[in-house]
């Protein structure tokens, strides 16, 4: 049978997209495959449709609980029952059903941290694992842009699981985060399927601005103008409510803000209005978008510049996937990068702070460096030392690397040095942000270059400096009654009508 | 123009009230420490202990979503306005404005009297976890719609909700009018305002539930109220559900099983007990444990307010224990000092605590 056939087999679908069939080829082939593709073409489907094929289980590492949840749901939403998540969620009887029925399932989920657990990976190992996949690999990487050190230990356990066929997937990732994706993995050779960054359905603009007010207004005249849904990304949670609270007032009435510091069932509430067309405009953070599936995202706007060039084209992949035109307008105040410096700085250790560590661990005479990360564990270190939760993971990554804590002063200088070249080069990667934004040629061939690729074709909406035409996204008819949110509201007939439909009649 | 000027009000939402609600309480005896992991509902023996000492067990994990850094400015703004002022031992009391500010306060948006954390805990959130998913599911059953992302995304709850379904013999048309009987009368007994609130947060095959920054916005009101006010309906749905399991056969099942329904003790804690049951006297069972005989008192004192049963007789005699609630309950504290101070004969502070933690709710 030829692939197509398969696929249209399990899911129904006539054609693959981009980097889909190249990468299922490979693995098929018995090749360890590293494959990026762009959100939203399917990364997921690469790996479902070789479980399918090989009628052998996948074992699916994850991230993030709320990406891992919407895939698996996903997954069962199509029909599939065979599938488990192994995630803190579960209950200890839960988790002893699952261990004991491992073998029964099709895709095995499981978060980083639970392969810590000697049970879960005694049940692996005795499985024939058809599949190892990472999702988002580039996690993977201290110079990826959303390092995790729990990913740094998914080499051994690759390793003790026997060196499964593996598939690593990523949205973005450079070559030197590739080449370190690979070694992390222990080293064997991978063929890499590598579709083009490029969305050439999605026109790029940067726009500058002189003052805070100037850009602002030109905020509201965009969401006003621009035919919806969007997205418009702040670097503060802060500023995303209170401009989503601005854009209210101004008559932009289907509109929220969804951040990290929302409780998670208002989060669920947010992406699912937005995903059923309830919301025209989230004004978020960057915690917005991973695993969220909506097809006709028309713009993506920043308010405020990304950290990275990897999250900047993280986040305008979030428009235009069903391939329709879409726009992404970043606008810049001069010295907007100041906010991403001081988030730089936050995020990592201070200096004082690793002293201050170093010292307390040397009264406490921790021998061995796994014995340190515990004792910052249990001794509640990161309260006392005012380390936040990036900047604890940090300091245990670094302290489980030593073999032994003989010289504090050579360790104290090998953390400060760490902290030092992790700095550098987000600073670097930043500035080279800035300067796409400054810059004076095709913002396409910019990023395409940033990645190591070329351009294949340079659509015709393509950038500022090449000419776009932004009235081509702009709303055909007026929105009607925006300012109603909702009609008048009977709570009763509403109750009824969700339980026992008809009834009101 | 993002930042819109304001007038500053004193306080300025109801979550701000209850904080200073709680710093009253406390009356500068404890750091805000306390009444964070209080709303948070830390389930250590301080902050058990301290809520029933303060008469504060109502707003027991009150509001879990609170972090240090919002409490902090909270505070630190009382200060700047007169609300709260700092005292010597780093903790605050709240000034005679304060007291009057929360005055005003309660009376304009009264206090959700049904609100109970200490006796409701966790299961007002799993509760309401099972009853939304069970909703929604129900309305898309109903109208035949398969496929649809559910609203809770904790697999137990699915799991769950998939076993409550298939479980009963009803079809799910009667299933959906069932529910429907039991909730309708819950619902007329809570105010028109809550009852909306409560409809407004379901989640349908029509429409998605709304947050409660939406449902403030739609019924003009203050969002953290909303969400005591939803914490209310839940809490009062409880009680009633609890009390008169025959009348709500349907939604009673959904208490069924829910975590921590009964008052939790701390592991250590039990240990201990384990330990007094056999005879051990406490400053052996400190010994054995390699703890502070303290932190065995502490224990103690934290039986002595789960347990209405615990004996605390080998700690306090009863004319000792008596003279203590007598002074406790007609000078109106709880401070330990005062306490002690009035005493005519000795008394540790560990006993005193005991006494409060017995007579408690009276003082
Ligand atoms: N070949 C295909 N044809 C049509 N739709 C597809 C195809 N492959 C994937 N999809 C759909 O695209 C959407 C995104 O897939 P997903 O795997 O979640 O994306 P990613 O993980 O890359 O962000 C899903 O709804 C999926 O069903
Ligand atoms: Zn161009």
């Amino acid at each position: 049978m030829k692939l197509e056939a398969y696929l249209e087999k399990h899911f129904g679908y006539t054609q693959f997209r981009d980097g889909q069939k190249e990468t299922i080829s490979e693995i098929m082939a018995g090749n360890h495959t590293l494959s990026m593709l762009p959100t939203g073409t399917g990364k997921s489907l690469c790996y479902q449709l070789p479980v399918y094929m090989m009628n052998k289980p996948a074992v699916i590492v994850s991230p993030l609980l709320s990406l891992m949840q919407d895939q698996a749901e996903q997954i069962k939403v199509r029909g599939e029952k065979r599938v488990v998540s192994f995630n803190s969620f579960l209950s200890f009887e839960e988790k002893r059903y699952a261990l004991n029925n491992l073998h029964t399932y099709r895709f095995i989920f499981v978060s980083p941290e639970m392969l810590n657990s000697r049970q879960l990976l005694a049940g692996l190992k005795k499985l024939d694992i058809g599949l190892f996949v990472i999702d988002e690999a580039h996690c993977i990487s201290q110079w990826g842009y959303d390092f995790r050190p729990d990913y740094l230990n998914l080499g051994p356990v690759r390793k003790q699981l026997g060196d499964p066929l593996t598939l690593a997937l990523t949205a973005t990732a450079t070559p030197a985060v590739r080449s370190d994706i690979i070694k992390e993995l222990g080293g064997d050779e991978f063929t890499e399927i590598l579709s083009s960054v490029d969305r050439g359905n999605i026109a790029l603009k940067a726009e500058k601005f002189s003052s805070y007010e100037e850009k602002e207004q030109r905020l509201l005249t965009l969401v006003k103008q621009l035919q919806g849904p969007g997205i418009v990304y702040f670097s503060s949670k802060k500023t995303a409510e209170t401009a989503a609270a601005f854009l209210q007032t101004q008559g932009n009435g289907r509109s929220a803000f969804y951040h990290g510091g929302l409780e998670q069932e208002q989060r669920i509430l947010i992406q699912q209005q937005f995903i059923n067309g309830e919301l025209d405009l989230i004004c978020a953070t960057s915690a917005f978008g991973m695993g969220i599936n909506k097809e006709n995202v028309r713009y993506v706007i920043h308010f405020q510049m990304p950290m990275q060039m990897e999250s900047y084209v993280q986040e305008i992949g979030r428009a235009g996937r069903d391939g329709k035109e879409s726009a992404a307008i970043l606008l810049y105040l001069e010295g907007d990068e100041g906010l991403q410096l001081s988030f730089i700085e936050r995020e990592l250790p201070a200096i004082n702070q690793v002293k201050g560590i170093v010292h307390y661990l040397k009264s406490k005479n921790a021998s061995s460096g796994e014995e340190a990360a515990r004792l910052l564990q249990k001794d509640d270190i990161g309260a006392l030392f005012a380390l936040n939760e990036i900047q604890l993971r940090i300091i245990q990554h670094m302290l489980l690397s030593l073999h032994d804590l003989q010289d504090l002063k050579l360790i104290e200088a090998e953390m400060i040095s760490f902290v030092e070249n992790r700095k550098e080069g987000k600073v670097k990667k930043l500035r080279t942000l800035l300067s796409w934004i400054h810059a004076n040629t095709c913002r396409r061939e910019l990023i395409t270059r940033y990645f190591h690729q070329k351009i294949q074709q340079k659509p015709e909406q393509c950038c500022d400096y090449c000419g776009i035409d932004l009235e081509g996204f702009y709303q055909k008819d007026p929105p009607e009654n925006p300012a109603e949110f909702r009609p008048i509201f009977d709570w009763k007939e509403e109750l009824i009508e969700m339980l026992v439909p008809g009834r009101n009649e | 123009m993002f930042f819109m000027k304001r007038v500053k009000a004193m306080v300025d939402n109801f979550l701000e009230a209850l904080i200073l609600k709680c710093l009253q309480k406390v009356n500068g005896e404890r750091s805000i420490s306390g009444t964070y992991h209080l709303l948070k509902g830390k389930k250590s023996s301080q902050t058990i202990q301290d809520s029933h000492l303060f008469g504060i067990n109502r707003f027991f994990g009150i509001y879990p979503n609170i972090n240090r850094e919002e409490l902090n400015s909270v505070i630190q703004k009382f200060v700047e306005n007169g609300l709260a002022k700092k005292l010597p031992n780093n903790n605050y009391a709240v000034t005679a404005a304060g007291m009057k500010e929360l005055e005003h306060y309660f009376k304009k948006y009264p206090f959700p009297v049904h609100v109970n954390g200490w006796d409701i805990q966790n299961t007002g959130v799993t509760f309401w976890k099972r009853l939304s998913l069970l909703i929604q599911t129900i309305s898309n059953l109903v109208r035949k719609q398969k496929g649809f992302y559910p609203i809770q995304k904790d697999p137990g709850i699915q799991k769950w909700i998939k076993n409550y379904i298939s479980g009963q013999k009803l079809s799910r048309q009667d299933l959906g009018a069932a529910l429907l009987k039991e909730l309708l009368p819950l619902l007329e007994e809570v105010s028109s305002q809550e009852r909306e609130i409560f409809v407004l947060r379901l989640s349908s095959s029509k429409r998605t539930g709304l947050t409660y920054a939406q449902i403030a916005q739609q019924l003009n009101l203050e969002e953290t109220y909303v969400y005591f006010l939803f914490v209310n309906v839940i809490h009062y749905m409880i009680t009633n559900i609890k009390s008169e399991k025959n009348l709500y056969k349907y939604l009673s099942i959904l208490l069924e099983g829910a975590p921590v329904a009964e008052k939790p003790i701390t592991l250590s804690t039990h240990t201990t007990y384990q330990y007094l049951l056999n005879g051990v006297d406490k400053e052996e069972v400190a010994r054995l444990r390699n703890l502070k005989v303290s932190t065995i008192e502490d224990h103690i004192v934290e039986l002595a307010l789960t347990d209405s049963h615990f004996d605390t007789s080998p700690y306090l005699q009863k004319e000792l224990e008596q003279e203590i609630a007598s002074i406790a309950i007609s000078n109106q504290t709880r401070k330990l000092k005062e306490i002690k101070e009035r005493l005519t004969g000795n008394a540790s502070y560990f006993q005193i605590r005991l006494v409060l933690a017995r007579y408690g709710e009276k003082i």
